[in-house]
């Protein structure tokens, strides 16, 4: 039964999500972009060039770096803050909190999945048309990023709306964590690595990377991109430190905690929380 | 059915409830009353399983509801505030919810009518009325046929159309042996439908029983009224005599508050002036008059 009811939830938050104004916008505004930059390098390429599909995913990756988390966060914020009103009735059913919980955030992740599946896949088809399949491969992972990107943003809007309650308290947190995953982080990594003279891909920068999600999916989707030909000497260092071994690791175990973590924090509190 | 037994709840440091020994008995319809912030809704919350007692404890058929939420399959909830997924019609919700319970979902649109929304089932609940969201609200607590309802302010904001469609509906709920528990504002509403009535006062239950009950233990008084030519100065002298108190003249009615039990000696007493007197009109005292009693300084009390 509590398979039945997570699917159950799952499915009313995918369709009320779809047909919600936030992931609408969200989404045409995601495929615009994405079929536009899509556009913008073919044309750029004159004739159609094998590296399109990378050039695209280059271009996309930062793009839906921001977008994809920024979408999560409000939504796991908003999900779970109260804010609504259906939360409450939702738990007075005769379901546990975990149900609950795993439910809404299966059903938020479908709907990030629609809308990556719909501005990647229409991006994808007009590429692969004009360009041939030559880098779907790191195309894929770029999407794949985005999409992990997108959940664990989801894990800690979760968190922030299950410690938060309040729904504008726990939106306006969830805003300015997506503040510090998007800029204030890299600021500060910038201003560390200047202070401390090194700023040599290596284990150290690895570590400071896991504090911010969206630099670990960002780092490990440019290594299996074509980084080489998209950065010059710099791709082939970032390739060198962090495509394989220990630094991939460990950005590797930071991506799959931040995943995890915040999702599981947010059950546990969430099963003790106060409606 | 429900059992509160020393239940206590705090948020953070301001307790909302304090020592609270309640027993819902089958089949009763039990309204609480209060000021704001009195501490009914956090009742009926830890009913649900949606608060966690910080002191004592509270059951529902006998489990703990908000560690087993099977305490809550017998049991159907009307939250104050209400929502429902945006585009969602009403059919929707309640096969959503049908499917949780494990209800049936081929009641829903039995219930829908029931409830005097089976024009409105396809319809996009976010187009509804406020009395039609109460009435949704109402639909989905009713999924599964639960024998115990926690209404929470089931005919708040709405207006006297709504609000009436939503009393009929429960005493027709309470008629079919149900268990009701409801939290109110407004007496009229709990005075037509409540066998007893628990009156909270600063997160603490200052009063317990049927509103008759609770009348005659605060010796309220009744009300009379009567017209006709025997209306005069003299017969607000003799109502008087007889006991009455706060006589007042108006044309040809008088008014006054009769202490329990001496209505028939005022009424003896006008007859006896000798004019007929028409319209008389003996209201005794309700829950209104039990919750100005006692929201005065009173002494604590639990018939």
């Amino acid at each position: 039964m509590a398979g039945d009811a997570v699917l159950t939830v799952a499915g009313r938050e995918l369709r009320a999500a779809l047909r919600g104004r936030l992931i609408a916008s969200f989404g045409a505004l995601f495929g615009l972009l994405a079929v536009g930059i899509a556009l913008a390098g073919l044309g750029g390429s004159g004739l159609v060039l094998v590296q399109d599909f990378t050039r695209t995913a280059a271009s996309l990756l930062n793009l839906s770096l921001y977008l994809f988390p920024l979408l999560g966060l409000v939504m796991g914020a908003a999900a779970f803050s109260g804010s609504g009103g259906d939360l409450e009735l939702l738990v007075a059913q005769p379901i546990r909190r975990s149900t609950v919980l795993a439910g809404r955030l299966l059903g938020l992740c479908a709907a990030i999945s629609a809308v990556a599946l719909a501005g990647f896949g229409a991006a994808g088809l007009l590429v692969g048309l004009r360009a041939g399949a030559a880098g779907l491969e790191g195309y894929l992972v770029v999407a794949a990023a985005s999409l992990l990107a997108g959940a664990i943003g989801l894990g800690v809007g979760a968190l922030l709306g299950v410690v938060l309650q309040g729904g504008w308290s726990a939106i306006g947190w969830a805003l300015a964590v997506w503040l510090y995953f998007a800029v204030l982080f890299d600021l500060a990594l910038i201003g560390a690595l200047q202070v401390f003279g090194d700023a040599r891909p290596g284990l150290g920068v690895a570590a400071a990377l896991a504090l911010n999600p969206v630099d670990a999916l960002r780092t490990l989707a440019l290594v299996r991109l074509d980084a080489e030909l998209l950065l010059g000497p710099a791709g082939a260092t970032l390739v060198g430190a962090y495509g394989s071994g220990a630094g991939f690791v460990v950005l590797a175990i930071a991506a799959a905690s931040w995943l995890l973590g915040p999702g599981a924090a947010a059950a546990a509190l969430f099963a003790r929380r106060d409606l | 059915m429900i059992r509160y037994e020393g239940f206590g709840k705090r948020y953070g440091r301001v307790p909302a409830v304090r020592d609270l020994d309640l027993r819902v008995r089958e089949g009763e319809t039990l309204a609480l009353i209060g000021p704001n912030g009195s501490g009914k809704t956090t009742c009926l919350k830890a009913a649900v399983g949606l608060v966690r007692p910080s002191a004592g404890s509270v059951t529902v058929l006998g489990l703990d509801p908000f560690r087993r939420p099977a305490a809550r399959e017998r049991l159907g909830y009307l939250p104050q505030r209400l929502g429902f997924p945006d585009a969602a019609s009403a059919v929707e919700v309640m096969r959503f919810h049908a499917r949780l319970r494990r209800a049936p979902a081929d009641v829903a649109p039995e219930l829908l009518a029931r409830l005097g929304l089976a024009a409105a089932a396809g319809r996009r609940t976010d187009t509804f009325s406020g009395g039609m969201r109460q009435r949704l609200g109402l639909a989905v607590a009713l999924l599964g046929d639960p024998a115990v309802l926690v209404l929470d302010e089931p005919s708040a904001a709405l207006d006297p159309s709504a609000s009436l469609a939503v009393r009929d509906a429960l005493r027709d709920l309470a008629g079919d042996g149900r268990t009701i528990v409801f939290a109110s504002h407004d007496l009229a509403e709990v005075g037509a439908l409540a066998d007893r009535v628990a009156l909270f006062d600063d997160g603490a239950l200052r009063a317990l029983g049927a509103p008759r009950e609770l009348a005659a233990g605060l010796e309220l008084p009744s009300r009379l009224r009567l017209g006709g030519a025997g209306v005069g100065p003299a017969a607000a002298e003799a109502a008087r005599r007889a006991g009455a108190r706060q006589v007042s003249l108006s044309g040809d009615e008088l008014s006054c508050e009769v202490p329990p039990g001496e209505e028939g000696a005022v009424l003896e007493a006008l007859r006896a002036l000798g004019p007929p007197l028409q319209a008389i009109s003996v209201v005794a005292p309700g829950v209104e008059e039990v919750y100005r009693a006692l929201l005065r300084p009173a002494p604590r009390l639990v018939a």
